[in-house]
C-alpha cells in the first residue's frame, strides 16, 4: 500500500479546498470493484444488512464469550472441536463461517445453531431482527484483554438474542 | 486489517441510523459492502493499492489499474487510463447529515484521485482517468473535480463512467476541478 505526503504548503491550500467542497457532497465512492465481486446492490443481496456486519458479529461474539470465560485459544478450540488456526480465523472477522464451524460454536456457546445461521447469512430467509441485532453488537464491542462494562452489557443482550 | 477496523464502524453508523429511523434509501450507498467474504478474491487482483494513514487509521483506500480501460474522449480516445476501481473514505469520515456526523477528516476522496492522475502521469498516460462513480458520488466528480460523465454503462449496473482528460487533470491538480 502506497502513502502520500501532503506537508507541502501548495498541496494544504489545495487540500483545504478540495475539502470544503468535499463536504458538501453526499460520497466519494467508485464502485467498479464492488460491482465486478457482485457487492454493489443490496437488492440483489436480500441478506445484506446481516451479511456486512456477520463476519464481525461472529468474531466478536466467541472473542468475548471465550475472553469472559477465560478461555485461550487453545482451550476454546479444544472444547468446540475446532483447531486453533479455525478459531483464530474467526475471531479475526474477516471471513463468514461456514456451517459445520457454527454448528461446533454452538456446541460451546449457548446460543441457537439456527440463529447463528441467520446471522452469517447461510439462511436467506430475512430475520430483520437479528440482523439488526447483529449490527448493534458488532458495533458495540472494543478488542480489549478485559471485557469492559458496555461489551457485558454488549455480550449478554447478544448471547440472549440468538439464545430465545 | 482495514475491513476489520472498517466493519464495526460501519456497523455503528448503521445502527445510528437504524436509532435514528433513517429510511434505507437514504443510508450511504457503499454502507452494506460486504469486502470479508470477498477478500480471498481481492488478493487476487491484479490492482495498485493506496492509502491515507493517520492518527493509526487508514482514512481512505483506493485500487487502481493500469490496464483493460481507455478514454474515451476528444484527441486522446481510445488511449490508456489509470482505471479507478474502489475508492472510499473511512466511514467516520463521511458527512451523514441524518444522523449528524460530521467527517473526522475531510479531503480523503481528492487526495487518492489525485494520487491516481499522478500515477497516470508516471505511466505516460498523460493524467487520463476513468471509472465509474457511486450515484450519491457523481456531484461530487461532475461538478466539484470538473469530470467528464461519459455514459451510464450498462457492463456496470448502470454506474456512470467519468473521465478525467489530460487538461480536466491538470486544471483538477493545479486548481482542484472546476471553480
Amino acid at each position: 500500500m502506497s502513502t502520500m505526503n501532503t506537508s507541502n504548503p501548495i498541496d494544504r491550500e489545495w487540500l483545504r479546498r478540495m475539502a470544503d467542497a468535499e463536504e458538501q457532497c453526499p460520497s466519494i465512492s467508485v464502485g467498479g470493484l464492488a460491482v465486478d465481486l457482485g457487492v454493489l446492490s443490496p437488492e440483489r443481496r436480500p441478506m445484506a444488512l446481516a451479511a456486512v456486519n456477520a463476519a464481525v458479529a461472529l468474531a466478536k461474539l466467541v472473542e468475548l464469550w471465550r475472553r469472559q470465560h477465560r478461555l485461550t485459544v487453545e482451550e476454546f478450540a479444544k472444547r468446540a472441536n475446532l483447531t486453533e488456526a479455525e478459531v483464530v480465523g474467526l475471531e479475526s472477522g474477516e471471513i463468514v463461517p461456514e456451517p459445520r464451524t457454527l454448528f461446533q460454536v454452538s456446541q460451546v456457546i449457548p446460543v441457537s445453531y439456527d440463529k447463528l445461521m441467520h446471522v452469517a447469512g447461510h439462511v436467506r430467509q430475512c430475520d430483520e431482527r437479528l440482523s439488526n441485532g447483529a449490527v448493534r453488537f458488532a458495533a458495540r464491542s472494543e478488542s480489549m484483554e478485559k471485557l469492559t462494562l458496555q461489551e457485558e452489557e454488549a455480550l449478554h443482550d447478544f448471547v440472549n438474542l440468538l439464545a430465545q | 486489517m482495514v475491513e476489520r477496523r472498517w466493519a464495526v464502524e460501519r456497523a455503528s453508523v448503521m445502527a445510528a441510523l437504524l436509532d435514528a429511523g433513517v429510511p434505507k434509501p437514504q443510508w450511504p450507498e457503499s454502507l452494506h459492502w460486504d469486502w470479508s467474504s470477498k477478500a480471498s478474491e481481492l488478493r487476487l487482483l491484479m490492482a495498485s493499492g493506496f492509502g491515507v494513514w493517520c492518527d493509526e487509521d487508514w482514512q481512505g483506500v483506493m485500487l487502481t489499474k493500469t490496464v483493460g480501460y481507455s478514454g474515451a474522449l476528444g484527441q486522446d480516445e481510445g488511449k490508456p487510463v489509470v482505471y479507478v476501481d474502489f475508492v472510499e473514505s473511512a466511514p467516520w469520515n463521511w458527512t451523514i447529515r441524518a444522523i449528524e456526523q460530521e467527517p473526522r477528516f475531510k479531503g480523503i476522496g481528492s487526495l487518492l484521485i489525485r494520487e491516481a492522475i499522478k500515477q497516470s502521469l508516471k505511466e505516460e498516460f498523460h493524467g487520463r482517468v476513468g471509472f465509474h462513480a457511486l450515484p450519491q458520488a457523481e456531484s461530487f466528480y461532475g461538478k466539484v473535480c470538473g469530470m467528464t460523465m461519459v455514459n451510464a454503462d450498462q457492463d456496470k449496473q448502470g454506474l456512470v463512467f467519468f473521465e478525467f482528460t489530460r487538461q480536466q487533470a491538470e486544471q483538477f491538480r493545479s486548481a482542484g476541478g472546476k471553480r
